[in-house]
């Protein structure tokens, strides 16, 4: 194996596991949720853009403000792909010339491609809104796309230059590195106010605007292009550099793990000391299994950001939709209930994998009854919260249609999916 | 001349363990780096490895300093970490050879050296195996494998025996030996001082980031009145002697 060839490795090795990955993610649960989501996007942008013919209407700060803010969460997807490995610090630390030559800059060349395709696409999700706000003749969107990749482009450079331990004389050192401000800064508030700038701007100033820019960036390409002087004296940070691959693994892992169970996952937890009093009230009385349960659920990273994203989704999709057809919404809300119940299964399994737990003498009747007893403890606000959702927006006669639906899905979530599945995941 | 330090201060973000560490493992040493948790033995091993950027000091190595030239200075050592890290995705097999490849080393005249390591430590026949089927003796067997065959100007190992059988410890001693009588420099840490002070040249002490003793074993032991074989003992009467300041 050699060190020239170990990118393109990792590369068809990374694509060949998501390949597969995304065979798990196209099973029913993610059709579902596509045919769902994209459908009511779909319908609800269509409405907009018909709905609203009147020029005040699209020339409202308000389309400026969303269009950026849009723009801005863009500019937050494709980040550095660089296939770093924890054992890299052992294997290559010995050649960081070449790694930093040669590997890094294929990796370089991927992380651009990837960024470019998702500005790209949300450039065109958000071009018609763009067309009837100001940004209405070719030449300012096309600038628009410059600015947004080229932005992108420098954010790349500057991820990969905070992998390199510099001699200080050579490192321009404003923040300490993955700084909070300085992630707000080259992140939101420099892009966020060129962006509305950009907007603003008349076709001919904004001709001249793109020169300025282009050569602005490039100044800045040069300060952080890896020539070949430089790169003897740069090294790799390996830690930073293999903690960064490994969090960008995690984000890619995470977007499968919404829809699909994903083997082998890392674990990370938060201690969250403010859930602390929330937990000891909820687990005051209660079995010890259900405690383990609900405090590796509140100190989870995967499960429970998971489970928030969740339900926030269903209640954007039912407002989205609120003049739908009722069985739309009932089997969103289903939908959303049952999804909750299936990301929550792994923490019975992997709580069921550790040592000490097997060693609690509690019958496997009693366990599944304490993990039923947790999935209830979210069950029960999600159900009341879309409830209170529906009772708004909806004729008041449908909303305890929906009530009961979820609490059929609830029922049946506890007295036959959770047993059956943790039965069928207990080897 | 193998590897100087000279008043090394440094440390992770915000933390400086070091202050004004200086020592030396000249060619042909063996230096045993020795203090207790907390002293500062990882993060000097961290800097040496090029892991973390010196805030004072210089790191030398044949007279190549680490932050002048890196690759130059880190292509020619060697590591052992204390805890075995490994590809899951590469055999035992591949390790090793892309090991060789990133320290620009032939293949064909390294594989020999690495043939008789393997033969040596038993995993001659384990060359497809993957790091899943490894026990956590042999995970470190590799680890060695990898350093020794590189036969590079220093060999730097964390607590080389940790989760050995004693046949293995055996061979790893010799090993060291071996390194040594060729020239290469040899930097370990280990908390065995007895069985240490049987072949180390030199014990450098680190005591809260600092060096407190570089000298013989003899000298060492001499210092604290104990005989060679007590020296496991050391640590001991640094806690007493610590619990007595305080």
């Amino acid at each position: 194996m050699k060190v020239d060839s170990l990118f393109q490795e990792r590369l068809r090795r990374a694509q060949k596991t998501n390949v597969r990955y995304l065979r798990l993610l196209f099973n029913d649960h993610f059709i579902l949720f596509l045919m769902i989501a994209l459908g009511a996007g779909i319908l609800g942008y269509r409405d907009l853009l018909t709905a609203h013919q009147s020029v005040t209407y699209w020339h409202s700060i308000w389309w400026q403000a969303i269009s950026i803010v849009w723009l801005l969460v863009g500019l937050q997807f494709g980040n550095l792909v660089t296939y770093f490995k924890p054992a890299d610090r052992l294997y290559l630390f010995a050649n960081d010339h070449d790694i930093i030559k040669s590997y890094l800059a294929m990796a370089m060349r991927l992380s651009a491609f990837y960024a470019s395709v998702w500005q790209m696409i949300f450039i065109a999700v958000i071009a018609p809104i763009l067309w009837r706000m100001d940004v209405d003749n070719w030449s300012r969107l096309f600038f628009l796309i410059i600015f947004v990749i080229s932005y992108k482009m420098l954010l790349l450079m500057y991820e990969r230059d905070k992998l390199f331990l510099k001699s200080r004389r050579l490192t321009i050192a404003i923040f300490e590195p993955d700084a909070i401000a300085e992630k707000i800064l080259f992140r939101f508030l420099v892009p966020g106010t060129l962006l509305a700038f950009i907007i603003g701007l008349s076709t001919d100033q904004s001709n001249v605007m793109v020169i300025i820019w282009l050569l602005f960036a490039g100044i800045v390409v040069r300060y952080f292009a890896v020539t070949e002087s430089k790169s003897q004296l740069f090294a790799i940070d390996w830690l930073r550099a293999t903690s960064q691959a490994q969090v960008q693994q995690q984000r890619t892992l995470h977007f499968f793990a919404l829809f699909a169970e994903v083997p082998h996952q890392p674990k990370t937890i938060k201690r969250r000391r403010y859930l602390d009093s929330l937990l000891k009230r909820l687990t005051k009385g209660q079995g010890s299994l259900f405690q383990l349960f609900l405090t590796r659920l509140a100190r989870d990273t995967e499960i429970l950001p998971l489970i928030i994203r969740l339900f926030l989704v269903g209640v954007v999709l039912v407002i989205a939709l609120k003049s739908a057809p009722l069985w739309l919404i009932m089997i969103i809300a289903a939908a959303v209930l049952y999804l909750i119940t299936f990301q929550m299964l792994p923490l019975y399994d992997d709580t069921q994998k550790n040592l000490w737990t097997r060693l609690i003498p509690i019958s496997k009747v009693e366990r599944l009854k304490s993990f039923a007893r947790v999935q209830m403890i979210v069950a029960i606000p999600v159900i009341l919260m879309m409830f209170v959702i529906v009772l708004f927006i909806r004729p008041l006669n449908e909303t305890p249609v929906i009530l009961v639906t979820m609490l059929i899905v609830e029922f049946i979530m506890l007295k036959f999916y959770i047993p059956k599945n943790s039965h069928k995941n207990k080897k | 001349m193998g590897l100087k330090i000279n008043n090394l201060s440094g440390g992770y973000a915000g933390n400086n363990v070091l202050k004004n560490v200086t020592f030396d493992v000249p060619d042909g040493n063996i230096v045993a780096l020795i203090g207790l948790n907390g002293a500062g033995k990882s993060t000097t091993i961290n800097h040496i490895i090029g892991e973390l950027q010196p805030q004072m000091g210089t790191i030398e190595l044949n007279g190549i300093n680490l932050v002048q030239d890196p690759t130059g200075f880190k292509s020619q050592i060697a590591y052992i970490p204390e805890q075995p890290i490994l590809y899951d995705e590469l055999t035992l097999g591949e390790h090793l050879h892309l090991m060789l490849a990133a320290h620009n080393i032939d293949d064909e005249i390294a594989w020999q050296r690495a043939e008789q390591l393997l033969k040596r430590f038993r995993l001659d026949d384990k060359l497809h195996w993957l790091p899943v089927h490894f026990s956590k003796g042999m995970r470190q067997k590799v680890m060695l494998i990898s350093a020794f065959m590189l036969d590079a100007p220093l060999i730097i190992i964390d607590e080389p025996f940790l989760g050995l059988d004693t046949v293995a410890q055996k061979d790893v001693v010799k090993l060291i030996h071996e390194q040594a009588n060729k020239g290469n420099s040899v930097l370990m840490t280990t908390h065995l001082l007895a069985s240490a002070a049987e072949f180390v040249d030199q014990f450098v002490v680190l005591h809260d980031g600092k060096s407190r003793f570089i000298g013989t074993p003899q000298a060492l032991a001499e210092e604290n009145q104990l005989q060679l074989d007590q020296l496991d003992d050391f640590f001991d009467l640094v806690q007493r002697e610590l619990a007595d300041e305080s």
